[in-house]
């Protein structure tokens, strides 16, 4: 079991504005309370034969409900605060940069021990991130097939990269390498 | 501020632009504009090596992606086009692409809507469209390619077959000679010196406007540069100098590194674009040097540099030494016959008969001509006269 603290995003996340992780902790717990849980949920790591416990102690107010009324804008941002968090207790990395692809941001991760002084993006992980509200179990595992397909890598010059798919409703959410 | 720091910036403006986009339209574009601007200043300032790369290609991505954002599309072609003449991995190489894409079909429905803007703006996608096949077949090829396109006065489609037969031909003798002075057969190794290295061969064409694909035989073997790219660069300066009609000295100086046999081959290419009213566009480029280059020759420059080379006839001579033994010389008629250690016999006259006067039959001797090269009336075929300008016993 993995104990996750909702609240640590303010703090892992260094190299972004606090802002980001703000918006993000606040998408996550309204995602979560919007299904109807509280703190001290469970949360299903599918794929792991594991859980983690989440917790929080932020009070859901109205003013979070209003901020996101567009529930597909608070997933999407839920999403990617579950997946930081994920990133920080699964891996070595930590979430780092962004980059714009298409009409969409590209997230990626870089070492925990690493300056950000150099080139942006070396021996960077890609890190695709996909969130449900309230998926059913074919919508979910669609969607953690759709994320996994990355191109062949054609030589050695393929990137590493994380799947990270939250679905809030149960909630559960699988992070694989691919 | 750090690169990391612009480029948190950028990418944090382009997030408040995506939040304004479906209330404040205007604003949001602002704010990609200016995301696109320092995003773009960042990917300009790395260098396309391969050691730079993921961060490179995601950067040129993202400038275009936010260009796309801002409805610049020339620019995010631009960028797009950029990104992709680096080392970019497969999927951001895809990625890339789909950019790119998106960009030529908005380009071509704003150039349709704005009748004042579609010629110049469909020249950019055919531009950049070209630039995009040809920076491919060159990657997956691993070569430089040439895209070489020739059109007359009929249109811009289509050839005869014999004027594609005599400018290929013509084409392929000019890269050759200018090879051989690039490359002195005195200072390259064996290596270098293999025909496979500048002859050409053509493996596609561009259907729409005539448009041949032409690859190097081979890239580079044991050589650490691409050969023929020199020479191309050589061709791309003289043609680029011999545009501006006031660096005519500039264009004859350059022109005497290349004296004899190249600048012959350039001339007869040139005289022939000429007499048939054929004009020349061509475009290259090198997986190792990671940039488009080309050349346009049109008919008013083709016949400026023409009577150029005609008229400076040193251009046309080159002055040799052949070493060996005599075999023959005749100081009454001026002409002689040597049997050069490396090239076999060589036979010709001269004007200083005299020189002639006492050389032994038999005996070593270093031959100093001047090599006179000139086409024959009927054949049009290259032919070359020896001119004994000074000689030298070897003791």
């Amino acid at each position: 079991m993995i104990a996750i603290n909702l609240e640590e995003l303010r703090s892992i996340i260094p190299d972004l504005t606090s802002s980001w992780a703000g918006e993000r902790l606040d998408a996550a717990l309204f995602c979560l309370d919007h299904n109807g849980h509280s703190s001290t949920t469970k949360m299903e790591l599918t794929g792991r034969n594991d859980h983690c416990n989440l917790s929080w102690t932020t009070k859901i107010d109205q003013k979070i409900k209003n901020t996101y009324n567009d529930t597909q804008e608070a997933t999407e941002k839920g999403a990617e605060g579950m997946a930081a968090l994920l990133v920080d207790k699964l891996t070595k990395y930590k979430v780092v940069r962004r980059s714009l692809k298409g009409t969409g941001i590209d997230y990626w991760m870089g070492h925990k021990d690493e300056s950000n002084s150099g080139l942006l993006f070396q021996d960077a992980a890609r890190l695709e991130i996909s969130g449900l509200l309230s998926g059913s179990d074919s919508q979910y595992s669609t969607r953690v097939k759709q994320k996994s397909l990355q191109p062949a890598p054609s030589d050695n010059t393929g990137l590493p990269a994380y799947v990270s798919v939250t679905d809030f409703s149960k909630p559960r959410t699988t992070f694989i390498k691919v | 501020m750090t690169i990391a720091q612009r480029h948190n910036h950028a990418i944090d403006l382009a997030e408040k632009a995506f939040a304004l986009a479906s209330t404040d339209e205007a604003r949001a574009r602002d704010l990609f504009t200016e995301a696109y601007q320092i995003e773009r200043e960042i990917a300009e300032g790395i260098e396309a090596r391969k050691a730079n790369e993921p961060s490179r290609s995601i950067l040129y991505r993202s400038a275009a992606s936010l260009a796309l954002n801002a409805e610049l599309y020339t620019q995010s072609l631009a960028m797009a086009s950029a990104g992709l003449r680096g080392f970019p991995p497969e999927e951001i190489k895809l990625e890339i692409q789909s950019v790119f894409e998106q960009a030529t079909a908005l380009l071509a429905q704003t150039a349709i809507k704005t009748d004042d803007a579609t010629a110049a703006d469909l020249a950019i996608i055919e531009d950049w469209s070209e630039n995009a096949l040809l920076i491919e077949e060159a990657k997956s090829l691993d070569r430089p390619i040439l895209h070489f396109a020739l059109s007359d006065a009929h249109d811009h489609n289509s050839i005869s077959l014999e004027n594609l037969a005599t400018f290929t031909d013509g084409w392929q003798k000019m890269v050759t000679n200018f090879y051989k002075k690039v490359y002195p057969r005195s200072s390259a190794t064996i290596e270098i010196l293999n025909p496979e290295y500048w002859t050409m061969r053509a493996f596609a064409f561009t259907p729409g406007s005539f448009k041949l694909h032409l690859e190097a035989s081979r890239r580079k073997g044991l050589i650490p540069t691409t050969p023929l790219t020199r020479v191309l660069e050589v061709l791309t300066a003289i043609i680029e100098t011999g545009q501006e009609e006031d660096l005519d000295e500039e264009l004859i100086e350059l022109l005497r590194s290349y004296k004899g046999h190249a600048l012959v081959s350039l001339r007869n290419f040139l005289g022939q674009m000429v007499e048939k009213g054929i004009e020349v566009k061509y475009k290259w480029y090198d997986p190792a040097n990671y940039d488009v280059y080309g050349g346009r020759i049109d008919i008013p420059f083709a016949n400026r540099i023409n009577h150029l080379l005609h008229k400076q006839t040193e251009l046309v001579r080159e002055t040799k030494t052949f070493t060996g033994t005599v075999r023959g010389a005749n100081d009454k008629t001026g002409k002689w016959l040597i049997e050069d250690e490396t090239e076999g016999d060589k036979k010709g006259g001269t004007e200083f008969k005299n020189l002639l006067t006492g050389v032994k039959i038999g005996q070593s001797y270093v031959f100093t001509c001047e090599e006179i090269i000139y086409q024959e009336e009927v054949t049009m075929n290259e032919k070359t006269d020896l001119q004994l300008i000074q000689l030298k016993p070897i003791k």
